[in-house]
Order: structure tokens, then sequence, then C-alpha cells
């Protein structure tokens, strides 16, 4: 990979990588995106990586083909915008600038977990991988949450952090 | 004769400012924590002071010009000097691929998380070994925590390059290039456990498997 993709990349062999990410992904024998219905069940293949900011015009098309398929078309009213995060206090996350008010507000409003707080901001997948949060965070969601460090957990389950 | 505004107060920040308050300068340090020392102090017992020349609980965010940005505020000097040195390996940097379950801490969290009172688990692999490996194996097993200490650098004592981590829930086993390894918890089941042919496969067999 290194062989293969340095040479677009300048100065690549100081770079120090913060992550490496690998998966499989379909792609569309057409090779543009292919929506396809079977049934009741509508496919988007082979969006690749612009899925996410094409999704307003390819909901259009699977809305076309839905009513293609004789399903009733209802309008429903528009979520409420989400309420914005508060920023005050102390920079607990200093990679992504996120404050020890956004935390507790996040841990007030649904996250109850490590990852999910940290995931909601980001937080984790800066330069410093959350190492200089990670404690800091721990400490203000069990101040919020009203429990000890280690009823904490990462994930769920058993995913404990701390003893 | 300049205002130095330097971030961190760590070891490179303060030796810095002591050397630039000698040749007659205005300094300010500026540091995240509650104390100094950054990642060097791996034990409580520093001598608590007054030192009016450290802003504490101040992050800094930004440089903006001869500025830093923080969220007390903005400090200007005429010099800026960063002194935020230390950082771990990343995980590709490390070769450590994988999601990481719980229980996998880098040394600044572990450490800091010892300094809040908390034990980050029973027994502890700490891989890499310099100073602040040592302080932070010193620093772990001083709270009760059994420790190993392993890395993949020709000075380690123990040389052993980590292959892949392995745990759902929390971090149950560490493979490592030394064939099967440390163990951490046991995912074997309990019938192969007392049949006794697992045991001593790791690096260090911990005392409470030991089979003697």
């Amino acid at each position: 990979m290194v062989e293969m993709y340095g040479k677009y990349l300048r100065d690549f062999e100081n770079l120090t990588p913060v992550k490496i990410f690998a998966g499989n992904r379909p792609l569309s024998p057409t090779g543009d995106v292919l929506i396809k219905s079977t049934g009741r069940t509508v496919h988007i293949l082979g969006t690749e990586s612009p899925a996410f900011t094409g999704a307003p015009a390819l909901v259009e098309d699977v809305v076309k083909a839905l009513e293609g398929l004789g399903l009733p078309k209802r309008k429903l009213g528009g979520l409420p915008p989400p309420k914005p995060y508060a920023r005050c206090g102390r920079v607990v996350c200093f990679c992504r600038g996120v404050t020890e008010c956004e935390i507790r507000e996040a841990v007030r409003r649904v996250s109850r977990t490590l990852d999910g707080v940290m995931a909601r901001f980001g937080m984790g997948m800066g330069p410093c991988q959350g190492s200089r949060c990670m404690a800091e965070v721990l400490k203000i969601m069990s101040e919020e949450l009203g429990v000890e460090p280690r009823e904490v957990t990462k994930f769920g389950g058993g995913s404990w952090l701390v003893l | 004769m300049a205002r130095v505004v330097i971030i961190g107060a760590g070891l490179g920040g303060l030796y810095a400012a002591e050397k630039l308050h000698d040749a007659g300068h205005e300094v300010l340090v500026l540091e995240r924590l509650e104390r100094p020392g950054g990642v060097w102090i791996l034990h409580e017992d520093y001598e608590a002071g007054d030192w009016p020349w450290i802003r504490f609980g101040v992050t800094a965010t930004a440089i903006d010009g001869k500025c830093v940005v923080t969220d007390r505020g903005r400090f200007c000097g005429d010099v800026i000097i960063e002194a935020m040195g230390f950082r771990e390996k990343r995980p590709a940097e490390l070769g450590i691929f994988g999601t990481r379950p719980a229980g996998v801490f880098a040394l600044w969290t572990a450490m800091r998380m010892t300094e809040l009172g908390w034990r980050i688990g029973r027994r502890a692999v700490i891989y890499g070994c310099n100073k602040w490996a040592e302080g932070l194996a010193r620093q772990l097993s001083d709270g009760g925590v059994y420790v190993e200490v392993f890395g993949p650098s020709f000075w380690c004592r123990e040389r052993a390059t980590i292959k892949e981590l392995r745990g759902s829930e929390r971090l149950a086993q560490i493979v490592t290039d030394r064939g099967f390894s440390t163990l951490i918890r046991w995912l074997l089941p309990r019938s192969c456990r007392i049949a006794g042919w697992a045991l001593r496969i790791g690096l260090a067999t911990p005392p409470l498997l030991s089979t003697t």
C-alpha cells in the first residue's frame, strides 16, 4: 500500500498516520449509483464515498421507486432541529475544542457510555487519539451520572474501565 | 527583554521558563492541568508551591499570530513556545490494528486515571520500556496492580511485539510474536484450566496462575 500510494502524497515517509482504515465495499457494475427495487425493498448500490453527501438527491429516486411499488405516500411533520450544545467552561479536549459544559450536557441528554460521549464530539479522533481527555471525560461522566467511575463503561456490558 | 508565553508546564516548558527568566525575560507558562510536571510526574510527592508565572487550568486551543487562544482568553507575548512535546505512538505507528476493547489505555490516560485514584485493572501489561513505562509500572504496582513490562525495542529486557488485542468487551488477551501470550484473563474453558495444559505459555505467567 505504501509503495502504491506513497507517490501520491508529498513527503509520505515523514507523515505519521493517525489512523488507518480498511474495508470492503460493493461496486456498481454500471459504474454509477444503482438504485434497484426488488419486491418491497429498494437497494442503493455502489454509492462509494459520496453516499452521505449524495443522500438528499438519492432519496428523491428512492421515493420514486417506492411510489412505483404502490406504497402510500404520507407527509410527515418535520423533526425539530437539534438543540445546539452550549460551549462554556474548561476545554477538556484540545484537539477538538470540546468544553466541559458540552460533555455534561451530552450526558444529561442521552449519552451513557464513554464511547457515546466521545463519538458525539469526535473526541479520540484527533492527533492525540483520546489520550489526554479520556480520564477527564470519565471523571465528568461519573460526576454527572452520579455513579462511581467503575460503574461507567466504554460501550456497555462488561466493558468497565476502572476498578 | 521579551514577553514569552510557554505552552505546557512539563520538563521542557519549565526548563525553558527558567533559562529565559534567568536571561531577564518575562515568562508566562500555561498549563492544562492543575499541577506542573506534565508526564514527568509519576508520583504525587512533588512539593506544592506558589508559582505566579504559571497559569493552571488553561487549555490552549490555537495560536493566533503572537497570541495563544485558550479557554481563559487570549495570552499574548513577543514569543510563543510550544512545549507539548510528549505524545504516545498511535495505533498505526504501534502496528496494532483492529478495534479496541475497554481496558486499552494510552500512557497519559493510565497515568491520569491512577493519579485520580482509580485502578485501571487487576493485571496490566505496559507495552514499551522507557522511563515513563518504568514510572507507570512503579505507580501501578504501588496501587496493587500486577504489572508486566515488555516492548519491541532492543533495549527492552523482555522483548516481544504485540500482534493483536483480543476481547469483546474488556481486554482479555494479548497476542505477541512470542507465541500465545500474556493472559490477562482466561479465555479458555474451565476444563482446560484444570487439566493445566495451557498454563505457562505466556512470557511471564502471572503469579495467580502459577502451576506450582
